[in-house]
């Protein structure tokens, strides 16, 4: 008689399971970019508890990595593409943590920012490109979880191509934002020259990370397929 | 009848190390790439072995006699020789090969006694461990050349599939080597319906006991392959030594597993292999023949 149990275990693609696995990370990380415009939006608002959110789903993301990494290292993944299941983990996870701390910059700023009796007007110009770059992510991210669904490689590789191009955008975007910041130094303290710096380069880590988790997707679909 | 019985322990424990030494290149995939629990990869290769050495095993039970004289001695003389070499080779990681000792030493029993053996058995013999290489590493490039280059639509069906057949496969190559190294080593104790019962439960022993370090190492090391190059490589080899079984002649399974891996390997054009590696096996290929007819000439 078959064994119908083993039959089923080896219908089921583990590498496939793992990766719909990694679609937790999406709506967490959707969430935090949503709040992270809404905090860029108006940042004189009450952002406390938009922040304790950011910081709640950064928690979620953390069990979802150990829930994930657990499964990888006991069984579900050959040898050969552990070490790439591991990186795109990694890649999920600093994206959320990423988001977690912009949340906690804007907050540290804002009431430094205030203490110091520091105009935010100088800034607010760069908080709307902010947005721009949160909203590109928004629809990285929308791409990227659309890649852990999709089973054609060609799907695969048009995906791949619009994130190239969301994150060749952002780079523009960031690059202006530089310019201006280096423009506008004179009138700005070194506090808020530093505040605007390390978000755009965290923003634009964002985009990166989104790049990255799509050529490891494909990289691990060609590799099981050939 | 001491003889007897000391001629079937020796077989069963060669039977025992050669199954827990061989499991590693006929499931190692498998197991390697999780898709089938190791137990269950171990239960399918020793299954395979066995199989092969009932249904198959047979067609060598003659070919050591065409070079060497049917006898009790000399038949110790090849088993001592091959436990010996098995064990030089397990200790210093050297990868020696059973068949060709085995067929070695018989030869070099055959030259020191002046037996009439038959010439172009050894012609043959020599030739198929010349080029079953070059067919293997020729096979396996081409077709995984082939492969690489259909336009794969669902890349899960795919997977699905070529996880489903390299469990065949894996089994089929288990049953082969079953068939030709265990058929071979069978002949020794003519192939008698009690040294079948001993090998099989030395093999099975074998895949219990004596396969978990190696299979570790190899399923993790070396056979970290992608599904695609694991099903080349193993359908190659295997339709190398089960036509090589048809034809009653002994062909080390390794000998082809080894350049199906270096075929496929050579098939693509970004080559990331070392090899230094193949190049030791491959000098080790001259090496186990040689070292059988020295210590077969000197010991009969």
């Amino acid at each position: 008689m078959v064994n119908y149990h083993f039959l089923k275990k080896l219908m089921i693609i583990g590498e496939r399971q793992s990766l719909k696995n990694m679609e937790k990370y999406m709506s967490l990380a959707k969430e935090n970019s949503r709040l992270l415009i809404s905090i860029f939006e108006k940042p004189e608002n009450d952002i406390q508890s938009m922040g304790k959110t950011i910081g709640e789903n950064e928690k979620a993301a953390d069990e979802i990595t150990l829930q994930l990494k657990r499964d990888i290292t006991s069984g579900a993944i050959g040898s050969s593409l552990m070490d790439n299941f591991l990186t795109l983990i990694e890649k999920f996870d600093d994206i959320i943590d990423k988001t977690y701390w912009i949340s906690r910059e804007m907050s540290r700023a804002k009431d430094s920012f205030i203490a110091n009796g520091f105009h935010m007007e100088p800034i607010k110009g760069f908080y709307e490109n902010f947005e721009k770059i949160l909203e590109l992510n928004l629809e990285a991210v929308d791409r990227v979880n659309s890649m852990l669904e999709v089973s054609e490689i060609d799907e695969v590789k048009e995906i791949r191509a619009r994130i190239q191009e969301l994150e060749e955008e952002v780079d523009e975007i960031k690059d202006g934002v530089i310019d201006r910041l280096y423009r506008t130094s004179e009138s700005i303290s070194y506090l808020m020259f530093n505040h605007v710096n390390s978000i755009v380069h965290t923003l634009d880590d964002l985009l990166d990370n989104c790049e990255d988790i799509s050529d490891l997707v494909l990289n691990t679909m060609l590799s099981v397929s050939r | 009848m001491i003889i007897f019985y000391l001629i079937l322990a020796l077989i069963g424990i060669l039977s025992a190390f050669v199954s827990g030494n061989n499991l590693s290149a006929t499931v190692g995939t498998i197991i390697g790439s999780r898709v089938v629990s190791k137990n269950f990869g171990l239960l399918l290769g020793a299954g395979g072995f066995s199989l092969g050495l009932i249904l198959e095993g047979r067609f060598l039970s003659d070919s050591l006699f065409l070079i060497m004289p049917q006898r009790t001695d000399f038949i110790l003389i090849v088993l001592s020789v091959s436990v010996i070499m098995f064990f030089i080779a397990a200790f210093s990681r050297i990868p020696l090969s059973l068949i060709m000792a085995i067929v070695g030493t018989s030869f070099g029993i055959a030259l020191r006694v002046g037996y009439d053996y038959n010439a172009l058995y050894i012609y043959i013999i020599i030739s198929l461990w010349v080029l079953a290489p070059i067919i293997a590493i020729i096979f396996s490039y081409t077709l995984n050349r082939r492969l690489t280059r259909v336009n794969v639509k669902n890349v899960w069906v795919t997977a699905r599939f070529y996880k489903v057949i390299l469990v065949l496969v894996s089994f089929i190559t288990s049953f082969t080597l079953g068939a030709n190294t265990f058929g071979l080593l069978a002949s020794l104790g003519n192939s008698s319906l009690l040294t079948i019962i001993v090998m099989v439960v030395a093999i099975f022993a074998g895949a219990a006991f004596l396969s978990s370090g190696v299979i570790r190492r190899v399923s993790q090391d070396m056979y970290g392959m992608r599904y695609q190059n694991a099903f080349v490589s193993l359908l190659v080899s295997s339709l190398l030594v089960e036509g090589a079984t048809f034809f009653t002649l002994p062909l080390p399974s390794t000998q082809t597993l080894t350049s199906s891996v270096f075929g496929t390997g050579l098939s693509y054009r970004t080559k990331a292999m070392q090899v230094r590696p193949f190049l030791i096996i491959v000098l080790m290929w001259l090496i186990s023949p040689l070292l059988g007819i020295f210590l077969g000439y000197i010991l009969a």
